[in-house]
């Protein structure tokens, strides 16, 4: 995103702000909508309204309440959260991030629904290295895993991630992380004084793993 | 003699180095952005700034609010904003030749329909607009390529 060398239209007005955030909400409803998932008369059904009252409702975001915005979404299958966040831009030079941004992250990060399976997902993100062990405490091998440059692949018997080192490592894909694939990396060769053991841990262009015996 | 087109900015909304928004302007037919300026300060000028917003952010959809004309070939140029039965409707092209994944919506004329498909003969005439060398001129004063290619190239689609 670029600094706007004007303030954005959002900047003076709360209702121009409510309005925006509305829009994007309902622009949510309405993918879900396109994508087929749910038609606008079973909405209209389930709201006990008729389609053009339904209509009306995505023509005026700045109409909508929460209350309205919880009956809606819940009538499409979908749940809504109030997020408050801080962009650095206090004075909204920039204008609101799209609802449908935070929807995207939340998923990318494997739908986290506590704060423990969150802290769970971010464990291993950005430290791979000591991230797993075996047994013991003295690393005696380093093992470094390629991932596909750049673009990483779904595919978890891709052939583009080798991996080199004194052990033989195999990996199951796991999801998509922030900068990398979250891994299943497990030690397969069990050498002496080492146990086959499996860790979960992000995998990014060149993710140093240090095995510990 | 040829109308003098100019090409104006859509300011206060959110600037993005993959998509910009302007209005090609100089002609009586290019009326999409006095258009958008008498809805200023009302809802169809919050509705249209919030569907701007949402596509230069990068979103694709939902089509109720704007979409591009993809699968139909001789109109695959054109885009459209659309508020109720408001329309905007432009072209997207690619202007900066350093930049070719920067996509410009040149927005040229706006229409009130209310029948489901969009006037064939609105889509001409915005296709027809696109091809012009004079939209190509007003467009390149914003988006100056670096080499010198004035009315003579067509830019990248």
């Amino acid at each position: 995103m670029e600094t706007l060398t004007s303030k954005h239209w959002t900047a003076e007005s709360i209702e121009d702000f409510t309005f925006r955030i509305a829009s994007d909400f309902l622009a949510q409803v309405e993918t879900k909508i396109e994508a087929g998932e749910i038609t606008r008369a079973e909405l209209a059904h389930r709201l006990s309204r008729t389609p053009g009252r339904v209509s009306q409702l995505f023509n005026n975001p700045g109409n909508l309440t929460v209350t309205s915005a919880v009956r809606l979404v819940r009538a499409a299958g979908m749940k809504v959260a109030l997020v408050a966040y801080d962009d650095n831009d206090p004075q909204n030079n920039n204008g609101p991030i799209n609802s449908e941004m935070f929807s995207r992250c939340w998923t990318y990060m494997g739908a986290p629904k506590t704060f423990f399976e969150f802290a769970s997902a971010t464990a291993s993100v950005g430290n791979c290295v000591n991230a797993y062990t075996v047994n013991g405490t003295s690393p005696v091998a380093v093992a470094t895993v390629h991932a596909n440059s750049g673009v990483f692949s779904c595919n978890p018997n891709s052939p583009a991630t080798t991996v080199t080192g004194n052990h033989d490592l195999s990996w199951d894909y796991i999801g998509q992380g922030m900068g990398g694939m979250i891994c299943n990396i497990t030690n397969t060769s069990n050498p002496v004084g080492m146990k086959a053991a499996t860790t979960t841990t992000k995998v990014t262009q060149e993710s140093v793993i240090s095995m510990e015996a | 003699m040829s109308p003098t087109l100019t090409f104006r900015s859509l300011t206060a909304c959110r600037e993005s180095s993959e998509r910009g928004i302007g209005f090609l302007e100089g002609h009586r037919d290019l009326d999409a952005g006095a258009a958008f300026d008498e809805f200023e300060g009302t809802t169809n000028g919050r509705a249209f700034r919030s569907h701007m917003d949402q596509w230069l952010d990068g979103a694709n959809g939902p089509k109720t609010h704007f979409h591009p004309f993809r699968t139909d070939l001789a109109h695959r140029n054109c885009f459209v904003f659309k508020y109720k039965q408001h329309r905007l409707y432009g072209f997207l092209c690619h202007p900066r030749d350093t930049d070719a994944r920067f996509q410009l919506c040149s927005l040229c004329i706006y229409a009130t329909k209310n029948e489901r498909q969009s006037d064939k003969a609105e889509l001409d005439r915005i296709e027809s607009w696109c091809s012009s060398v004079e939209a190509r001129q007003a467009i390149t004063v914003i988006y100056p390529p670096k080499k010198q290619t004035l009315g003579g190239q067509s830019w990248k689609r």
